[in-house]
């Protein structure tokens, strides 16, 4: 760290303070809330016990499983495609351009677009409907509808992965390429003079020099396709629908009673992503190491 | 030996508070790049093809490949002024440039010292500051729920900017803190040393060296907010209509000329925002390096 | 590990600039030759082309007489130390300096016994389980050197290996990279802006120019026989002295000088001579004496500079401390250029 005579210690604090009101209490606020209320804590609605009774129902629900292991599935599939096409596409563009600027640029082009919209652009393109489908019409390829395989509210929520993907995989790369461009070149040019060949200067040079910066990348993805609403709301089956949805519709039940049910499931989702991020930080960090004789 | 022009030294370029790596340019087939680029932009746009298509279209049902009616139907409704596209592009805008606003404000101060300065804690603090970002958007909406209600904020502008800016200001304290890694604090001392007061230091030499990364920050902030779904939905109460809540509720009408329409009025502006922060956006990165 | 390198007319275009024009030069098997040259010369792009990272636009590279462009860098058994130590961040000092070895796929036994033997030659085994950020740039570079050196190449290449390097450490580098290059028999390239790296460490020395070669040989050459005018004054003799020769005799505005060394050039010439051979006071009758007086005098540690002037012509000289005492400031002195420290030029 470099001198900063301007900072001194105490005065560092108070710069930090306007972000640390708005984000840590607003957003503790927010967590602490849903533990009481899931907690059955509701005064709203007349309940002023703590019990686990919530948790317990969530727990024993069946669609409760189903919906955290779809949301795993997509989630886990989400970061490992991204993760990988990402790479791929930054090995590549910087193969043909070395400094590939444009071609960078021109890869974020759908960064802006929001998911809803990509999950609709998802929809009238994969559709059974939809212009792939139209496609196959046209070259003969299928006759109805009805035979253009289900790639939309499918059990393996394929048409959600294609949208995640569609959007993250851009944003992997930008970040490899980050990388690749400022020190990957001089690494790599060492690795080939000490005699590495261009598949163990990849092995050896290129994907542990991306890890570092690739992976924290990779956690957010799975961290938003694990909580992604809207996506799995209009590209997903609606049984088992994604933790998400199904806790929005527990929130959003008439019954009110079913709130600290929500509650608890806000709570949970929150605490699997958390303890997902942290292990598969971890993980990464010891696979690093591993990369000893 | 001719010539009497040059230098023993390449003369450098006054510093900028920035280390800026070297940069050789390569070009290795100039034809393969340019089909290279076509193809990506072709996948990358791609998937808004059908969409475009059937704004502009009438009865484009299957099997058509091309449409067999155009029509501007859809856009003449959607743009009509009395429709709710306006009210929702008016919200949108309003929404997303405040929150923009805010998150730079609180950004510049938090991110300046998570990137100059290291201390006890800062792994522990840059950790929470990340974890608005990786929590499900639902979970935060269902916990602020009944509490906003109670404090009289659902249903507001500023109930929905609030919300928005717990996830769009840690973006944009990331994008500064990594910008501020790489700046220089002694270029202030030496303004300082000059004689500049802080606020002609602040303005003269830390905003201009910070800028391409305020401009990154606040496109992030921007997009963030503008994409918002499930928090608008839940705190807007039905009252604050953002364009991607107009945006489920017509895809569900099952319009899709109109849906199609209303799409790209939703992508166009913040497609138009990526143009202009183009150079800052490739080239400053994200500072999530070596968290 | 002797190999002799040819660099044949080696060219190197992108676009419109040109770093490296028709360059020749051959590298000696078993030496140290030092390619020099001021920032922006191209010495590092020439590098680049024999280490294969870089294509030449024209021209050949042979490697003991076979010409080696079409092999890719990895094969050609040049490794590259460069300034930037380029440690890879993952692996501790000795899987650093493993590391050729086990891309060649040594075993496991052997590898880390010339690791080993490695290590100690450049003086690191105690700090064999580091990791790079845990070391000293000095030592970085140490790690780097025992990188290139255990793989047994038959050609290293240096680029400005010592420039991020404090002062200090930097004797220490040139030592330890003189001592190994004697202990192996190593054919070495140095690319580098400093000259003491070239006299330190280079056995053969080629100046190197806007891309062009100025002047090749041993250090001595640069300063008893410097080429031009312009290599003259890179090694420091910034005595320009304009005049027209004949033979023995040039006819300069300080009057008729004799001199007997044996540069061809003649007509009109620069005549140069090292600051350090300007003698003041000299006993009386010898040849190429005239009055200066003495404009300005720094004291420079080992010796004093001082400024003289001689009618329209300004000199330099390098004086020793003792003898610099009696000559103040502004007061006029006896200066003798002595015949044989005078070297014509060609005026270019």
């Amino acid at each position: 760290m470099r001198s900063a005579p301007f900072l001194i210690r105490d005065r560092s604090w108070p710069k930090l303070l306007p972000a640390l009101v708005v984000i840590v209490p607003l957003f503790a606020a927010a967590f602490i809330l849903a533990v009481i209320q899931s907690l059955g804590y509701f005064p709203l609605i007349g309940l002023r016990s703590f019990n686990v009774d919530a948790y317990r129902s969530l727990l024993g629900n069946g669609e409760f499983w189903q919906s955290l292991l779809l949301s795993t599935w997509i989630a886990v599939m989400a970061a490992l495609l991204s993760t990988v096409l990402g790479i791929a596409m930054a090995l590549g563009i910087r193969k043909i351009w070395r400094r590939s600027g444009r071609l960078a640029f021109l890869s974020q082009l759908n960064l802006p677009i929001p998911h809803v919209i990509g999950a609709l652009a998802m929809v009238h393109l994969l559709g059974q409907s939809g212009l792939i489908a139209r496609l196959g019409h046209a070259t003969g390829i299928i006759e109805a509808a009805s035979e253009f395989p289900a790639v939309v509210y499918d059990p393996f929520s394929l048409g959600i992965l294609a949208e995640l993907v569609w959007k993250d995989a851009p944003f992997i790369a930008i970040v490899a390429l980050g990388v690749l461009g400022t020190v990957g070149e001089s690494y790599e040019n060492v690795a080939a003079s000490l005699g590495a060949s261009s598949r163990q200067r990849l092995r050896h040079v290129t994907l542990p020099l991306l890890v570092p910066a690739v992976a924290p990348a990779s956690v957010i993805v799975f961290a938003f396709a694990f909580g992604s609403f809207e996506v799995p709301l209009l590209l997903g089956q609606s049984f088992p629908s994604a933790l998400p949805v199904l806790a929005y519709r527990l929130h959003t039940n008439v019954d009110l009673g079913v709130r600290p049910e929500a509650m608890a499931l806000a709570v949970i989702m929150s605490l699997v992503v958390m303890a997902a991020t942290l292990l598969y930080l971890a993980l990464v960090r010891r696979v690093l190491r591993k990369d000893q004789t | 030996m001719t010539a009497t022009k040059e230098t023993n030294r390449v003369t450098s370029p006054s510093p900028s508070p920035f280390r800026k790596p070297s940069r050789p340019r390569r070009l290795r087939g100039t034809g393969g790049g340019r089909i290279a680029a076509v193809l990506i932009v072709a996948i990358i746009l791609l998937p808004l093809v059908p969409l475009v298509i059937n704004s502009f279209a009438r009865g484009y049902v299957f099997p058509q490949l091309f449409p067999a009616e155009w029509s501007i139907r859809a856009w003449r409704i959607v743009l009509a002024t009395d429709g709710g596209t306006w009210e929702a592009l008016g919200w949108s805008v309003g929404v997303a440039a405040t929150v923009t606003a805010l998150s730079l404000v609180v950004g510049v101060p938090a991110g300046r010292v998570l990137g100059l300065r290291s201390f006890r804690g800062k792994r522990a603090l840059e950790f929470l500051v990340l974890t608005p970002l990786l929590v499900p958007a639902v979970a935060v909406a269902i916990g602020l729920d009944i509490t906003f209600i109670r404090l009289g904020l659902s249903g507001t502008f500023w109930g929905v900017v609030l919300v928005h800016l717990i996830l769009a200001a840690p973006y944009a304290v990331l994008v500064l803190a990594g910008v501020f890694a790489n700046y220089d604090p002694d270029f202030e001392a030496q303004a300082t040393t000059l004689g500049a007061s802080p606020l002609n230091v602040f303005r003269h030499v830390t905003m201009p060296a910070i800028k391409p990364g305020l401009i990154v920050a606040g496109f992030f902030a921007f997009i963030v907010s503008w994409s918002q779904y499930v928090l608008t939905l839940q705190i807007g109460g039905g009252k604050i209509l953002t364009l991607p809540v107009l945006l489920v509720s017509t895809a569900n009408g099952g319009d899709a000329s109109i849906t199609g329409a209303l799409t790209i009025v939703s992508a166009l502006p913040v497609l138009a925002l990526l143009a202009v922060a183009s150079r800052h956006v490739v080239r400053a990165g994200l500072g999530t390096t070596g968290t | 590990m002797t190999t002799r390198v040819d660099l044949v007319r080696l060219t190197k275009h992108f676009g419109a600039v040109h770093p490296v024009e028709d360059f020749s030069l051959t590298i000696q098997p078993g030496l140290v030759t030092a390619l020099l040259g001021p920032s922006g010369s191209g010495k590092t792009t020439l590098l680049k082309m024999i280490a294969g990272v870089l294509r030449p636009t024209s021209g050949d590279i042979r490697f003991d007489g076979e010409s080696i462009l079409d092999l890719p860098a990895s094969q050609r058994d040049a490794p590259m130390v460069f300034h930037n130590a380029l440690l890879f961040p993952q692996l501790t000092a000795e899987d650093n300096v493993g590391f050729g070895l086990r891309m060649r796929k040594t075993p496991p036994a052997e590898r880390s016994r010339r690791v080993t033997e490695m290590l100690e030659l450049v003086g690191l085994q105690d700090l064999r389980t580091r990791r790079p950020e845990q070391l000293s740039g000095g030592q970085q570079q140490r790690v780097a050197l025992a990188r290139a050196l255990v793989v047994s190449p038959r050609l290293l290449l240096l680029d400005e290996p010592l420039a991020n390097l404090d002062p200090d450490l930097r004797g220490e580098m040139r030592e330890l990279l003189l001592a190994v290059q004697r202990s192996l028999g190593l054919t070495m390239l140095l690319v580098t802006h400093d000259q003491e790296d070239a006299i330190v460490v280079a056995d053969h020395v080629a100046l190197i120019r806007n891309g062009s070669l100025v002047q090749e040989g041993v250090v001595r050459d640069f300063f008893k026989r410097p080429a031009s005018a312009w290599v003259a004054t890179f090694f420091g003799a910034n005595n320009l002295i304009p005049g027209e020769r004949t033979n023995n005799e040039v006819v300069t505005p300080l009057g008729r000088l004799r001199v007997t060394s044996e540069s061809p050039a003649t007509g009109q010439v620069l005549v140069t001579i090292r600051p350090e051979a300007v003698v003041l006071d000299a006993a009386e009758g010898q040849a190429n004496t005239f009055e200066g007086k003495v404009i300005a005098a720094e004291f420079r540690g080992s010796h004093i500079r001082m400024q003289l002037t001689a009618g329209t012509i300004d000199l330099e000289a390098n004086v020793p401390i003792d003898d610099a005492k009696s000559h103040a400031v502004g007061s006029t002195v006896r200066v003798t250029l002595p015949p044989e420290k005078l070297w014509p030029l060609p005026a270019d």
